[in-house]
């Protein structure tokens, strides 16, 4: 089987700096994958590589085999580290938007969400706190049953409650063959959810392993081993 | 999904250009209102400030809504693809010339609308009953036309309706390049896209110039008989050509960015 994500000697500047650097890596089905690294390693421009939004100075990536292009953006589901929705619409505006573009938009999982947390789809985005702005792009991105999931910061801005909500939905919410790709620095947090964690810093990749490895081999958890890797 | 796009692009620009036409027509309305009740003979000052007043701001709205379809045209482009909303535009799994013709279509619309909507206030306000009967006298207009120059004076309209199409969509794609170029830098985008623009305006002067050499240099010499009738079509059919030659370069080169060289900032 072809992996999900595939990356070979895959480099990006921007202009003199060097955002990554020959990275190769694969990725298999059905992990959740955590993407750690400081401020600055990376971990965007390799969420945007893959989601198709900047495009490689040098290597290439593939997702299920394929270049970034139209096949591959039905099958990836992405979560920005920024509000990418336009604050006129409202949250019911979204639901056709997103239903009338991706077919594997799931609208009755998105309606379900969006009550459990409390969010009324008749608001406009412009009337939203960042944090309840935020909830809603999770809740769209995860409400595609989509073959990646890419979730650049996806608890950067939410409150610890809200924390808990958003791991445990994306962990429900992926079929047994998707791949969830989850870039933080909040490690402690998401911990709990990972099957596999990718380690890099400055553009290059540190490390790779699963993380029962690290407990078992090396009796630590993925937090402790982070703090030792990137020590200041 | 062009068709989508398109609903989309309509419903976001609608929003901003439908209150103002309404707000546009009403103003009309009111000034034809005022204009039909002035007390005739003797000025009264109250009555003409606000007659003054509501003119004013009629004309200032037009003035608008003129800069505002240009603004939105580029506005569009820039934020919502280039933007953060691009963010979501270019993850859609749609190709990126359907971005490019959905939103120069709909940027036309409103263009080819905002003229329309002026021209219907101004009927509003200047005409009488009696001047409507000048749409009834169109189709005599142009049976005149046509017992005068033949099928050739509908082929003028017909080339003057394209060639206004065409122009517009240079134009539209012109200035899409132009911001297409400027997101190739890493910094100082904005400024890069009016380098970009100027830079074209440029390169597309030069090769005009020698294209109409070329054609000057070819064509001297043939023993050709094009009358009026004939030089008029020729004009119209080369301006034609000259915005649809222009029009394709842009096209093709913002699809090439947009597909190709990409990078969100």
């Amino acid at each position: 089987m072809t992996p999900i994500l595939q990356c070979k000697v895959l480099g990006k500047r921007y202009g003199a700096k060097e955002a990554l650097s020959s990275v190769d890596l694969q990725l298999g089905r059905g992990r959740i994958v955590g993407l750690l690294g400081p401020n600055g390693s990376g971990k965007t421009t390799m969420i945007k590589l893959a989601s198709g939004i900047l495009t490689p100075t040098s290597g290439e990536i593939l997702i299920d085999g394929k270049a970034p292009g139209i096949e591959s953006k039905s099958l990836v589901s992405y979560l920005p580290e920024r509000t990418y929705l336009a604050d006129w619409m409202r949250v019911s505006d979204l639901l056709g938007f997103f239903g009338d573009f991706y077919q594997n938009f799931n609208q009755e999982k998105a309606k379900e969400m969006l009550e459990r947390l409390d969010i009324n789809p008749n608001d406009r985005l412009k009337t939203m706190s960042k944090g309840t702005k935020e909830k809603v792009q999770l809740i769209l991105v995860m409400s595609r049953e989509a073959g990646l999931y890419l979730l650049d910061e996806p608890i950067g801005g939410v409150d610890p409650a809200a924390r808990d909500y958003i791991l445990n939905t994306i962990i429900t919410n992926y079929s047994e063959n998707a791949t969830v790709i989850i870039s933080t620095h909040l490690i402690a947090d998401v911990e709990r959810v990972l099957d596999d964690v990718i380690f890099i810093a400055s553009g290059k990749i540190v490390m790779t392993s699963s993380v029962d490895e690290i407990r078992e081999e090396q009796g630590k958890s993925v937090d402790e081993l982070f703090r030792e890797v990137f020590k200041c | 999904m062009l068709g989508k796009l398109l609903k989309y692009e309509t419903k976001a620009t609608a929003r901003i250009f439908l209150p103002l036409y309404g707000a546009l027509v009403l103003l009309a309305v009111i000034n034809r209102f005022f204009m039909a009740i002035r007390p005739e003979g003797h000025s009264n000052l109250a009555f003409s400030m606000t007659l003054g007043t509501t003119a004013t701001v009629y004309g200032i709205l037009i003035f608008a809504i003129f800069i505002l379809t240009f603004f939105v045209m580029i506005q569009r482009f820039y934020k919502n693809l280039l933007g953060d909303e691009g963010y979501l535009m270019f993850t859609l799994p749609v190709q990126p010339w359907k971005h490019i013709v959905s939103k120069m279509v709909v940027s036309a619309l409103w263009m080819v609308a905002s003229v329309i909507v002026t021209m219907i206030t101004v009927f509003i306000m200047a005409l009488d009953w009696e001047d409507l009967r000048m749409f009834a006298e169109i189709p005599r207009a142009l049976a005149v036309l046509y017992q005068q120059m033949g099928v050739h004076g509908y082929l003028y309209i017909l080339e003057f309706c394209t060639l206004c199409a065409a122009g517009l969509a240079m134009g539209i794609l012109n200035i899409y390049f132009s911001i297409s170029v400027g997101q190739l830098f890493n910094k100082h985008r904005v400024l890069a896209a009016f380098g970009a623009f100027i830079a074209t305006d440029i390169v597309t002067n030069i090769i005009t110039t020698i294209g109409i050499w070329l054609i000057g240099h070819v064509l001297d010499g043939m023993p050709i008989q094009v009358g009026m009738i004939g030089s008029a079509h020729l004009i119209m059919c080369t301006l034609i050509l000259y915005c649809l030659f222009y029009g394709a370069a842009y096209f093709v080169g913002t699809n090439y960015i947009l597909s190709r060289r990409l990078n969100l900032e």
